[in-house]
């Protein structure tokens, strides 16, 4: 994401929303895959059908960050040894964001979710959670 | 890879060991010896030293250009670009009004082109694309943004519409077609990046 294109968005859409957002996407996009990985390692033990349609991995995956809010927190902070590079905290600094706000926020849904965007939420993270696994599994 | 190093056992060994010496040792060794010619040859040579060490380094120059440009001449061509493959579930504007609209509304804001698609996936990441890219069976071709399942759940409407915003921002700054030329321009680096001197044992054909 360039400095450019952040502070475009910042114009448009605020300078607290940039900073939250691409703070919580970085910190997430680093926990997808070990996720992922978990998921896939779970299915093999249990010996589950691959071909799982009623696994929501969104859902999952919600509930994990939400355990994992403590960590994620301490990442924030750019405490967490190896994982301290992520260097959240030049997001917020430069998009003149609140550092401690977005710390309290990590790992707790919000109340406005944006999934309220998406007609038939649930039924469409289905669908591509099974196309998800299906990829896992055969690909 | 997989076809070179099955040869022998004691080739493994002695490749490994290669490589440990390469990366930790050669660059400390090379110094030092550097410092001995340079010292023996400043005696011998005294003020001519400098015309030889410019010399040196011309030659130095000379050879690596030469093995550049042979290594260039050697690897494999530019393969044609192809469309970027994404796992998604793709939105029609009938069905998810609100979305489209809120997208719309964005690119309004920032006075830039609506995406021709949308693309919802389950990685947390949200992309724009001005290149043609592949869902499932179907070839899209336009500007096409991805949009991100479990991001949706854990960040409010606003977060999200301000990351939309982000990557639609950037996509306006990136030519159509530079990513998929970008990715087809490196792709033929991509063994010597990842092992560089396996890579110069294939290319002067060492396990042949």
């Amino acid at each position: 994401m360039s400095l450019l294109s952040a502070q475009r968005s910042v114009v448009a859409t605020g300078r607290h929303n940039t900073a939250a957002a691409l703070s919580i996407s970085v910190l997430v996009e680093a926990e997808w895959t070990k996720f992922l990985a978990a998921v896939q390692l779970s299915l093999r033990e249990q010996k589950i059908d691959p071909v799982v349609d009623r696994v929501n991995l969104g859902e999952r995956f919600e509930a994990r960050i939400c355990e994992a809010s403590a960590d994620l927190q301490a990442v924030f902070r750019g405490s967490a040894g190896a994982e301290a590079d992520l260097n959240l905290a030049a997001f917020v600094s430069v998009l003149d964001g609140d550092s401690s706000e977005i710390e309290q926020r990590i790992g707790r849904r919000p109340a406005d979710p944006a999934s309220n965007l998406f007609g038939s939420f649930e039924r469409l993270e289905r669908t591509a959670s099974a196309e998800q696994l299906r990829r896992i599994f055969f690909f | 890879m997989s076809g070179v190093l099955p040869l022998a056992p004691s080739c493994k060994i002695a490749y490994r060991v290669s490589v440990f010496a390469a990366y930790s040792k050669l660059l400390g060794i090379s110094a030092l010896l550097r410092a001995c010619m340079q010292l023996t040859f400043m005696r011998l040579l005294e003020f001519a030293y400098f015309e030889f060490d410019l010399a040196m380094m011309g030659f130095a120059l000379l050879f690596a250009g030469v093995g550049a440009w042979k290594s260039y001449d050697n690897l494999p061509p530019i393969p044609d670009p192809e469309a970027i493959p994404l796992a998604g579930v793709l939105l029609r504007p009938s069905n998810q009004t609100e979305l489209w609209g809120a997208v719309r509304r964005i690119a309004g804001s920032l006075h830039c082109d609506p995406p021709d698609h949308v693309i919802v996936g389950l990685e947390p990441t949200i992309r724009c694309f001005n290149d043609p890219v592949v869902s499932g069976e179907v070839e899209l071709a336009g500007r096409t943004l991805l949009v991100s399942l479990p991001l949706a759940r854990l960040l409010s409407e606003a977060e999200f519409l301000s990351l939309i915003a982000a990557v639609m921002a950037k996509c306006e700054l990136v030519p159509p077609g530079f990513e998929q030329w970008l990715v087809a321009r490196f792709a033929r680096w991509r063994p010597v990046v990842d092992d560089p001197l396996a890579a110069y044992f294939n290319h002067i054909g060492f396990w042949a």
